[in-house]
């Protein structure tokens, strides 16, 4: 399978943005020019160089309690993508063993995993956070926990999807007329073959869980203050969109930027893995 | 479903040990807490609690908002329902309206620079925060151009803002997936019997290709619906929208969990409709289904 010039350019363009971000995220605290959490009240509201008013001290200005924005953006960048990973992680794996088996078994076993997965699927996400927050107050755990409780059901559906494929195929016979017990044939025959579609959706998810992230924080239910995160960003500048637009606007381009190269990776990702999708380009 | 939503709510409701603490501040008295212990029947076992939970639920009945003048939390939702149903409703249609004919279009024209833009512009819908869309929308088209009034519910030009956020992130699902199933039903053989047919390309493309091609456009409308509505919640918040995800901010805000409560209930049950009448639709729109 080749890909067409377009798409080649877009998913270069995707992995230079990823490839970028996870230096940030990395190296944040050498790259962040100030600490993303001590501000100066003096220096408060600073606009962007471009700005009238603006300096190079602090290139994309300062919030209301006088914090350097570039800083938190970077720092949250390192928020974002660690949830990302984290609940893609944690969603992924109880989600593709939980599928496989179900995919593998069926019977009464795939009837019972995949009503419950149908469940995660149709439970209202944002909802779930914020009665989570009011019980337990906002934390970490609770966006993970949020975030993976909603993730999984696709990655269950996917991997039941793919088990059930590979189940029937002769090597799998073999291993079975061999002896092989079945948690080894799930996790030794049919796992591997299920991996890089589980790695594809994978991709694509990061995009969905930083949305999904960053829509907590906006809510005040996500990353408790001070975490730089940029949900919050954009909360916090939703006050001061008339004098200081760029507060609002700056977080939610890295979001879109982010997002957007996840998903150009994603979709060619998903072309390169199934080429009938796509037969005559 | 909706039993499982219950319980999973009471439960959680019941984790922290003593619900009344969510209820009352550090600075409540020691007598308070008796009296509403009592009133909220803390002091019983939690299956007694349980089983008032439901049978009180049954006859609609989702407790009382702790703040203001104590209104019960199903009336309150019950008010703040309709704007949100609006909203939900105009932002599907319009999604539908715009999202699906692009998607045709893209599909018909697969490959050259029409595809390129209608795909970039329905990734972009799916990369941008609803939030974020609508606040940078907010900036330009009424705090700079004063085109529209900035929130507010009521008057149709209030619906433009709060649509326009939404409807961008779900038409682009409706343009991806009209886009993929077009794309497989032109290719196919009844297709080019219509074709040989000497039907008209138009009659083709937007009767036959398009009719077959719903499918999973309905299959996942359900779905896309889910995610709107979490869209809502967040969109509500920007334009001051007086809709229940307003209202469950609100909540969050004062802590008032009953009424947090009813709007997750209240939700979780629309979320059956929706899915029970998709699959009604799905039978009537592919005849298939009925026989097997």
């Amino acid at each position: 399978m080749r890909l067409g010039w377009a798409d080649t350019i877009t998913s270069a363009i995707g992995l230079i943005i990823i490839i970028l971000l996870l230096v940030m995220a990395i190296f944040a605290n050498q790259v962040a020019p100030y600490d993303p959490t001590a501000g100066s009240l003096l220096e408060r509201l600073k606009p962007p160089f471009w700005q009238e008013g603006g300096s190079t001290a602090h290139l994309l200005g300062t919030d209301v309690l006088g914090r350097d924005t570039l800083s938190r953006l970077i720092h949250g960048a390192r928020t974002s993508l660690t949830v990302a990973m984290i609940a893609i992680l944690v969603a992924g794996t109880f989600g593709s063993v939980l599928g496989i088996t179900a995919g593998f078994l069926g019977g009464w076993v795939d009837v019972i995993i995949m009503r419950i997965a149908d469940l995660a699927f149709s439970f209202p996400t944002i909802l779930l956070a914020m009665v989570l927050a009011v019980i337990f107050g906002a934390s970490f755990a609770n966006i993970i926990l949020v975030i993976g409780l909603v993730l999984w059901a696709e990655y269950a559906r996917m991997a039941r999807g793919e088990a059930l494929k590979i189940k029937s195929m002769d090597f799998v016979a073999l291993a079975r007329v061999a002896g092989v017990s079945q948690a080894r044939i799930m996790a030794r025959h049919i796992f591997p073959n299920v991996a890089s579609a589980l790695i594809v959706l994978a991709t694509l998810q990061v995009g969905v869980v930083i949305i999904l992230e960053s829509s907590l924080s906006f809510l005040g239910v996500g990353m408790p203050p001070p975490t730089p995160a940029w949900g919050s960003m954009i909360a916090e500048g939703r006050s001061y969109v008339v004098t200081a637009w760029w507060l609002s606007l700056v977080p939610g381009v890295a979001i879109l930027l982010t997002v957007l190269a996840f998903n150009l990776l994603g979709d060619t990702l998903t072309e390169l893995m199934n080429p009938s999708s796509h037969r005559e380009a | 479903m909706l039993f499982v939503v219950s319980t999973v709510v009471f439960a959680l409701s019941r984790l922290t040990g003593n619900p009344v603490a969510l209820l009352l501040t550090e600075y409540s008295s020691e007598e308070d807490k008796v009296r509403l212990t009592q009133e909220l029947g803390f002091d019983k076992s939690l299956p007694e609690q349980y089983l008032i939970f439901i049978s009180n639920a049954l006859r609609g009945d989702l407790g009382r908002s702790i703040r203001g003048e104590r209104a019960p939390a199903l009336s309150l939702v019950a008010d703040r329902f309709p704007a949100s149903a609006q909203l939900a409703v105009v932002t599907v249609l319009v999604s539908l309206l715009i999202g699906v004919p692009l998607g045709v279009i893209t599909a018909v024209n697969k490959g050259t620079w029409i595809d390129a833009f209608g795909r970039i512009f329905a990734l972009i819908g799916q990369s941008a925060p609803v939030f974020w869309i609508g606040i940078v929308a907010m900036y330009v088209l009424s705090v700079q151009l004063r085109w529209l009034p900035s929130s507010g519910y009521g008057k149709p030009e209030q619906f433009v803002l709060p649509v326009f956020a939404l409807s961008w992130f779900t038409l682009a699902a409706f343009v991806r997936l009209t886009r993929s199933s077009m794309i497989e039903s032109l290719e196919s053989e009844y297709i080019k019997l219509a074709r040989i047919k000497g039907l008209s390309e138009l009659k083709v493309v937007w009767k036959h290709a398009l009719r077959n091609s719903l499918l999973p456009v309905i299959t996942y409308s359900g779905i896309i619906f889910g995610r709107t509505i979490a869209g809502v919640v967040v969109v509500e918040t920007v334009f001051a929208w007086p809709g229940i995800g307003r209202l469950a901010y609100e909540s969050v805000l004062g802590r008032d969990f009953p009424v947090l409560q009813a709007v997750v209930l209240v939700v979780a049950t629309m979320f059956l409709l929706i899915n029970l009448s998709v699959d009604i639709l799905y039978a009537y729109i592919d005849p298939r289904i009925r026989y097997s």
